[in-house]
């Protein structure tokens, strides 16, 4: 291989490299949305256990203390009963799936 | 000597931390490789340049599914995967009577020139550190050999001598 050929293929290698970079930015640009966004998903859901889930619990709460004394038997039952079965369900969920790596 | 963190290092400071810069340092080992791969099956720099692209962040989705293989050759895998994809849906483009669209394949792309450029990319990641240096700044960033000389703590000439030995090993690598 001659000193030319050598030149001209690092010519070759200083354009791939260019195209490199480009290739390495345009995915940068993608890998730090996917980031950001998970990074905001985390938060809402921290937000929406903080904060969502007392509120809905008190509502669900007051609701009841509401409309309990006109419910027939049978309903009053089953507005304590259908909670009570989802958090057990959930709770029973996370154990089945939980591992300690994180 | 700089420490050089393992793919698997890097790969664990992604999952865990969710460190971008890690994944960016995995990634520049191997987007050459995995764009050469790409450009083999699909001969048009365009598509290869995509598909290099989609790889990496099909990677980086599916990367709690990587299973401590060697990380260039996996990415390498799901390139050529969306390469294949990409070929046939252009080949069911071409067939279409209906379309008459299509693009003329790239003429430009020349499979002796490519293993060339792989073997000269091969050849220059053997060299050492400092050489490696000498080689990005007088190549790629246009110093001059006096700079270059400065900035090492050299003569030019010694600097002249240096290029020449570097020049040599690269071929005698190529060669081999």
């Amino acid at each position: 291989m001659t000193d030319q050929e050598l030149d001209s293929l690092f010519t070759e290698r200083a354009k791939r490299q260019q195209l490199v970079e480009q290739i390495n930015a345009t995915v940068m640009r993608s890998v730090r949305r996917d980031l950001r966004l998970k990074t905001l998903r985390k938060w809402a859901k921290l937000l929406g256990i903080c904060f969502g889930l007392p509120v809905a619990v008190v509502v669900y709460i007051y609701a009841l203390f509401v409309f309990m004394p006109e419910m027939p038997e049978q309903l009053r039952v089953l507005s304590i009963a259908l909670p009570i079965a989802t958090i057990l369900i959930l709770a029973a969920q996370r154990l089945h799936y939980f591992s300690p790596e994180v | 000597m700089a420490f050089r963190p393992t793919d698997i290092e890097l790969i664990r400071e992604v999952l865990h931390d969710s460190d971008a810069r890690a994944f960016e340092t995995l990634m520049k080992r191997y987007t050459s490789q995995v764009y050469g791969a790409a450009l083999r099956l699909l001969k048009d720099e365009n598509n290869a340049q995509e598909v290099t692209q989609m790889a990496f962040i099909q990677a980086y989705r599916q990367l709690d599914s990587w299973r401590s293989e060697n990380f260039g050759a996996w990415v390498t895998i799901i390139a050529n995967h969306i390469a294949l994809r990409l070929m046939e849906k252009e080949k069911r483009r071409h067939t279409d009577p209906l379309n008459e669209n299509t693009d003329p394949p790239d003429e430009t792309y020349d499979e002796q020139k490519e293993q060339r450029l792989q073997s000269l990319e091969a050849a220059v990641a053997q060299l050492p550190e400092a050489d490696r240096q000498i080689i990005q700044w007088h190549y790629y960033e246009d110093i001059p050999l006096q700079t270059i000389a400065q900035r090492v703590g050299q003569t030019e000439n010694n600097i002249k001598v240096r290029m020449y030995r570097i020049r040599e090993r690269i071929k005698k690598q190529m060669q081999s």
